[in-house]
């Protein structure tokens, strides 16, 4: 692995404790307070990895309030309390994979031209002063989809949570519960069809404000 | 340490090197090591992916809910059952002391009790068969008859041999029958 990568992720080295591996021994005994931290500390990164996989902000910030929910549930069941970001990114995983299926089902009831439907954002960024930047973003949006689109279910995961979650190939493994060597084969393969599409990602580079 | 500079790796172990150098082999990690043209290419793809993390990150909202948690952590009573050990020990403590309490009753005891009980049923049956049987020749209560004077009369077999005497031998017509007397 590139140390270059590497330094951008914090994640702990093997032997040694993560650094808020305290905080979720005291969370463990039963401190709120040391729970609220851990929240403050990870609610970002979970809400960017929800946002990233629904890509609907109330949707994302609806699911990282369940996912903290079951975490503060779910903690005494936690063994290895330097595993608790990889164990907080499964559930997440898990609860985006409801949230899908929950989704699929629902449209299975619903007219199929309901998606050609003006969507309320849409006419809400009009009015607003910043309506271009958001159009773009937007626009970026669907050409980082089209990237990840054509990737399978597994490398699609994988990638996202190495590059976009910034997770180590070890929490990857632990998150996804996969042997680390899946894990980089899934990797090897997501990267090689990224890298038939990096002109696109040059061009979402140029068209970034 | 003298590396071939024309021995490039190709672009499958390019990014094997970024995915996990230690598995390409010993030749290619000295070349990488030493080539400036396949490091900058290492360099081009960790510079797309960062950009493209980086993209991603400053194209996602920023959230300004605060998460809830739940009123209260559930107190150690509640959350006891969930704890099989304490389960299973408490469990195992209800059927010692229940075992305890009935092999310390003495046995001579429970079956003088169980005699006791079931004569007493039987005796409560055979009264209640009882009143069942006068209540089967006669539904109304004593007062009843003695209102309507039934209960004076003595239907013993001497009065109904007074009343209605037999026709044998010993009757009156059987004997004036014989003496010749036509009693119409």
């Amino acid at each position: 692995m590139s140390p270059r990568i590497q330094e951008n992720f914090n994640a702990p080295a093997n032997g040694i404790d993560a650094p808020w591996s305290p905080l979720v021994k005291r969370a463990k005994a039963g401190s709120r307070s040391a729970f609220a931290e851990l929240v403050d500390l990870f609610q970002d990164d979970i809400f960017k990895m929800v946002f990233y996989r629904t890509q609907t902000q109330l949707d994302a910030e609806d699911i990282t309030q369940e996912v903290f929910m079951q975490a503060f549930r779910k903690l005494s069941g936690l063994k290895k309390v330097d595993r608790f970001k990889s164990w907080l990114f499964s559930i997440a995983i898990n609860r985006v994979r409801d949230f899908n299926r929950k989704k699929r089902f629902q449209s299975l009831f619903q007219p199929s031209d309901a998606g050609n439907d003006i969507k309320p954002s849409d006419t809400q960024i009009c009015d607003q002063p910043e309506a271009i930047d958001e159009l773009m973003k937007q626009d970026l949006w669907k050409q980082i989809g089209l990237i990840i689109d054509k990737l399978s279910r597994m490398e699609r995961e994988v990638f996202l949570l190495r590059f976009l979650d910034l997770l180590s190939i070890r929490e990857i493994s632990s998150a996804l519960k996969k042997s680390e060597s899946t894990i980089k084969t899934h990797l090897y393969r997501a990267l090689r069809k990224f890298r038939k599409n990096s002109s696109t990602l040059q061009s979402l580079k140029e068209e970034m404000p | 340490m003298s590396f071939n500079k024309e021995n490039h790796p190709n672009e499958d172990q390019l990014i094997w090197a970024i995915v996990d150098e230690a598995k390409l082999p010993d030749s290619i990690r000295e070349h990488l090591s030493l080539c400036p043209r396949c490091r900058a290419g290492i360099k081009k793809i960790e510079q797309d992916l960062n950009n493209l993390g980086q993209t991603a990150r400053q194209l996602a909202p920023a959230t300004h809910r605060i998460i809830s948690l739940p009123v209260d952590k559930p107190s150690k009573i509640y959350r006891w059952p969930h704890d099989w050990r304490i389960s299973f020990g408490a469990i195992a403590a209800a059927a010692l002391i229940i075992f305890t309490i009935w092999f310390s009753i003495p046995k001579t005891i429970i079956i003088e009790d169980t005699f006791s009980i079931m004569a007493e049923i039987s005796w409560e049956d055979d009264d209640f068969m009882t009143e069942i049987s006068t209540l089967a020749e006669n539904v109304l209560p004593k007062i009843y008859m003695d209102i309507i004077g039934e209960s004076y009369l003595s239907l013993d077999d001497e009065f109904i041999k007074f009343a209605v005497p037999d026709l044998g031998t010993d009757s009156l017509s059987h004997r004036q029958r014989r003496k010749g007397v036509k009693l119409c």
